[in-house]
């Protein structure tokens, strides 16, 4: 297959910006991902919009109003790994030839609180209030402490390090560094996922140019390079998660987190270890623990010692979500994946700024959510 | 389809479909259904038609058992997202677990009738169908929850 750069990028911070329209947001880091790529917006030839909140034809709705120019502009939605699907499909889109320049933009603005459980549950699930969304996080987890002895010191330090990481990024929504006292003393949301442990659903938006990597010098003198990108929906009963109301205890397949990664390993020809820096899907912090395991960075029920001895801080053999991860950034579903990727991207070309993780080479983006929908994105500069 | 109660206000509907086996009307003799896979034994809540596992066609109807132990569960403390029919005012806290059943299937229910202090993993729970709301037109809802045994 043809080899995919990333040639702009762009995104508007995560957070919460009042009266800001949508379309404000996602035009914004489109902007910036075109003036990135030094091309108009005529230039793009096709252009994927992932979103999950947003009304119908959001596309066009966030795109035609930057100028008419004929192309397809198409809405994607998979859950929290929405925009793992746009990037999947620009990619295959000037992959196959049908265009040189591609966008994919992810765009969200959420309703306050709650997500409406009724797009994710069925009616007699809601009715008898089986539809609380971290309490399936915190009932995977329950069951880990149980088998594996994972404490609720392990999921503190997860929320301690992404914190204290979020205090270098702009782009995050909380920027403030808590103990691991205060992370402890926070509400206890669900046992044993507390409140300064758990990330809110925001706002916020990134976009990123793609074009043949041959092509790629016409744009930038730094591209990144798309070396694998793939989502997959969790195999049967292999994921708790809502809005599921069973689960097989007959069979055990694999994790979609280890489906998609050891794709994207096979892809890339590279291994978790080879990874210069990782953002993850910390959903809630046992999450991260949990996406340890899967992605292959320790064994089933050993990420517990893998937060404990520092291999994913900052200055860690494989610093994970220095951008401070969901935890901190917030989650704008459908823009989740794509900032991810602008993350990376910024360290792989040595613009991270104070965050910047030294000399990074290699980096990988994954996200998981609703039914099982993940995405992995491995890059390289 | 459910059994109407005779001479009664309202008559008693199932919270969902094809769960419960019929009739209503003794609800300590009411258990869950569940459909089992013919090919690969796989078994699933109510009716389905295909397994999702293996893709097979061909399934049968099953009886669930009674029992089943807890194999994890969470605690809901706050009341729940959108149209939650228990108690509100006050809201009673209460455990959502997934309870294991011998029949090869772990199910998610609330778990009541259990002080959250004292829910345990593994613990042995039984079923319990009971009347848990009365729609508009009267009926009296049966849903359905494990409590210990």
């Amino acid at each position: 297959m043809k080899k995919i750069a990333i040639v702009g990028v762009g995104i508007h911070p995560f957070g919460r910006f009042g009266e800001k329209s949508y379309q404000q947001i996602g035009q914004e880091a489109v902007r910036m991902a075109l003036k990135d790529a030094n091309v108009a917006w005529k230039d793009i030839q096709v252009a994927y919009l992932s979103s999950q909140y947003l009304p119908s034809t959001a596309a066009s709705r966030v795109l035609k109003p930057l100028g008419e120019t004929g192309i397809s502009l198409v809405d994607v939605e998979a859950a929290c790994a929405s925009g793992g699907v746009s990037v999947n499909i620009a990619m295959l889109a000037v992959q196959a030839e049908a265009c040189d320049l591609a966008l994919a933009v992810g765009v969200e603005k959420m309703p306050r609180g709650f997500m409406d459980p009724m797009m994710n549950f069925e009616k007699w699930q809601v009715q008898m209030g089986l539809s609380t969304n971290p309490s399936y996080w915190a009932m995977s987890a329950r069951r880990h402490m149980h088998d594996y002895g994972t404490t609720e010191m392990h999921l503190a330090k997860v929320a301690y390090k992404n914190h204290k990481n979020s205090v270098d990024n702009p782009n995050s929504m909380y920027r403030k560094a808590f103990s691991i006292e205060e992370i402890l003393a926070s509400p206890i949301v669900c046992y044993p996922i507390h409140l300064l442990e758990i990330c809110a659903p925001n706002e916020g938006a990134a976009a990123i140019i793609l074009c043949p990597a041959e092509k790629a010098h016409k744009y930038t003198n730094k591209p990144i390079y798309i070396e694998a990108c793939v989502h997959v929906v969790a195999a049967y009963s292999s994921d708790f998660r809502v809005p599921i109301e069973s689960m097989s205890a007959r069979i055990e397949n694999p994790s979609p987190v280890t489906l998609a990664s050891q794709k994207a390993y096979e892809k890339a020809g590279v291994g978790p270890m080879d990874m210069d820096l990782i953002e993850l899907q910390d959903t809630d912090a046992f999450c991260e623990l949990q996406i340890y395991e899967n992605l292959g960075l320790c064994k089933k029920g050993e990420s517990g010692k893998l937060i404990d001895d520092g291999t994913t801080d900052r200055n860690g053999r494989i610093p994970v979500n220095v951008s401070g991860g969901l935890i901190s950034k917030g989650e704008p579903v459908g823009a989740s994946h794509l900032g991810q990727i602008a993350e990376i991207v910024y360290h792989l070309r040595g613009q991270a700024g104070a965050r910047q993780v030294a000399n990074a080479k290699i980096g990988m983006a994954q996200v998981l959510g609703a039914r099982g929908n993940c995405a992995v994105t491995i890059l390289k500069r | 389809m459910t059994t109407s109660q005779p001479a009664a206000k309202g008559k008693r509907v199932a919270i969902r479909q094809d769960l419960f086996t019929t009739p209503l009307d003794d609800l300590n003799a009411v258990h869950l259904k569940g459909t089992k896979c013919n090919d690969c034994g796989e078994v699933f809540m109510g009716h389905v038609i295909s397994c999702a596992h293996c893709g097979s066609e061909s399934m049968k109807g099953i009886v669930f058992n009674d029992q089943g132990t807890l194999y994890t569960y969470s605690v809901i403390q706050y009341v729940p997202p959108g149209d939650y029919k228990g108690p509100k005012d006050p809201f009673i806290p209460f455990v959502e677990g997934l309870v294991e059943l011998p029949d090869g299937i772990r199910i998610v229910a609330p778990v009541l009738d259990c002080d959250p202090k004292n829910a345990r993993i593994n613990m042995p729970l039984k079923l319990k169908v009971y009347d848990f709301f009365k729609d508009e037109e009267g009926n009296d809802v049966v849903a359905f929850c494990y409590v210990p045994a």
